[in-house]
């Protein structure tokens, strides 16, 4: 984000902000085209408009600041939140894979049996027809 | 007879030397400034000999005016007038100086060069955060402008102690603010030196802070003046455009406090 559109975006966010300075301003010339003319009482009141204004200018700004710093804090909380429900979606994933792992390396195992136990058999049957042959004799 | 009796309402300044020597010892800081940045000279000693040359010329000057106004009677309405006239074109040439410093400003930051990163604060700053020493500023000066009005009011309506008490409060907060920018220049993490960032930082801070002395100046004197019981709830030009004055840099600083501390950082 550049500045422009971080200005905008702030003046979006908090338009009380702008608006008091300019208010503020305002108070500031009609004061001073009173006391030009030699009002006193008037220039009293901008002065002090000048000053409400600039309180309400202030106190805008840092409730905004507060207020937004608070709202990013709690957003900052979900995305923890996010974070540690990903993590655990990964840890169900990977135990999942060393099933299938431990599964695959057991039917490797019972094929390895039961070509063995193949191989065993037709021994067996060449064996028990050798000695046929051999009693035939 | 005739020629004593003054037919204008009109104050015809007799001859003074304070202008000639105003003129010489601005010439001569101007001067030593300039050859001190170009390193024609290793010391500041001709920089601070001008200005205290220019504090005593002008003290010397203020003083005779002081003396026209208040125990010559020669502000009269007219001449109040044109002080009121004279001092507005001033505040005038300098919300305009300051526009001037706000559009170097903004020029930098609303669309950062290459060089700085294209971005703002320029990559590698580190800005001074606008909730910290920033913000008491700003509320020392809204504080000042209460104590300023409170001090408006007993004086149109004729209150000598409360006037006394507010400007002598608005002085020691003014002075307050020199010196807690003072220490925020003390400790920033950048200088004057670091590129476009510190250069418009501190020239837009930095000409607020001299007005900001000029303005402790003032109040300061204005105290004296209300001691000596030169005011009149009637009569109190000095201390109106010394308000005024604080008003507006007041409007100034947040102005500034908005742009360069809240916004650009």
């Amino acid at each position: 984000m550049d500045t422009i559109q971080k200005l905008i975006y702030k003046s979006k966010q908090q338009p009380l902000v702008p608006l008091g300075t300019v208010l503020t301003t305002i108070a500031v010339i009609l004061a001073a085209k009173s006391l030009k003319q030699g009002r006193k009482k008037d220039t009293q009141k901008y002065f002090r408009y000048r000053v409400g204004f600039q309180a309400f200018t202030l106190v805008a700004l840092v409730a905004g600041s507060f207020w937004y710093s608070r709202e990013s804090s709690a957003k900052k909380k979900s995305r923890e939140d996010l974070l540690r429900e990903k993590a655990k979606q990964r840890e169900k994933l990977w135990l999942e894979e060393l099933d299938r792992r431990d599964q695959i390396i057991q039917a490797k195992k019972k094929r390895l049996e039961d070509s063995k136990r193949e191989l065993r058999e037709v021994a067996q049957e060449g064996f028990q027809k050798e000695r046929e042959n051999e009693s035939d004799k | 007879m005739r020629g004593f009796i003054q037919t204008h309402p009109f104050h015809l300044v007799g001859p003074s030397p304070w202008p000639f020597f105003t003129s010489f010892s601005l010439m001569n800081l101007a001067f030593s400034i300039a050859l001190n940045s170009h390193n024609y000279m290793n010391n500041n000693f001709f920089i601070f000999l001008n200005i205290f040359i220019i504090l005593y010329v002008l003290t010397l000057w203020f003083k005779d005016m002081l003396a026209e106004s208040s125990y010559l009677g020669d502000h009269t309405l007219a001449v109040k007038k044109g002080i009121t006239q004279g001092f507005y074109l001033f505040v005038v040439s300098e919300i305009l100086m300051f526009a001037s410093l706000f559009w170097a400003y903004l020029h930098s930051s609303l669309n950062p060069t290459m060089e700085l990163g294209m971005q703002w604060p320029p990559a590698g700053i580190e800005p001074i955060s606008a909730d910290e020493l920033p913000l008491l500023n700003t509320i020392i000066l809204l504080a000042s402008g209460v104590t300023v009005t409170m001090g408006h009011h007993a004086l149109i309506n004729g209150n000598r102690a409360d006037t006394l008490n507010g400007f002598m409060y608005t002085t020691m907060l003014i002075i307050l603010f020199v010196m807690l920018q003072g220490l925020e220049y003390k400790y920033a993490p950048f200088t004057l030196t670091d590129g476009a960032y510190g250069s418009t930082f501190f020239s837009l801070t930095g000409l607020h802070g001299i007005h900001m002395m000029m303005l402790a100046m003032m109040l300061l004197v204005c105290t004296y003046r209300v001691y000596n019981y030169d005011f009149t709830n009637q009569s109190h030009l000095f201390g109106e455009v010394t308000m005024l004055y604080l008003h507006v840099l007041d409007m100034l600083w947040l102005f500034m406090y908005m742009i360069a501390y809240w916004w650009g950082s």
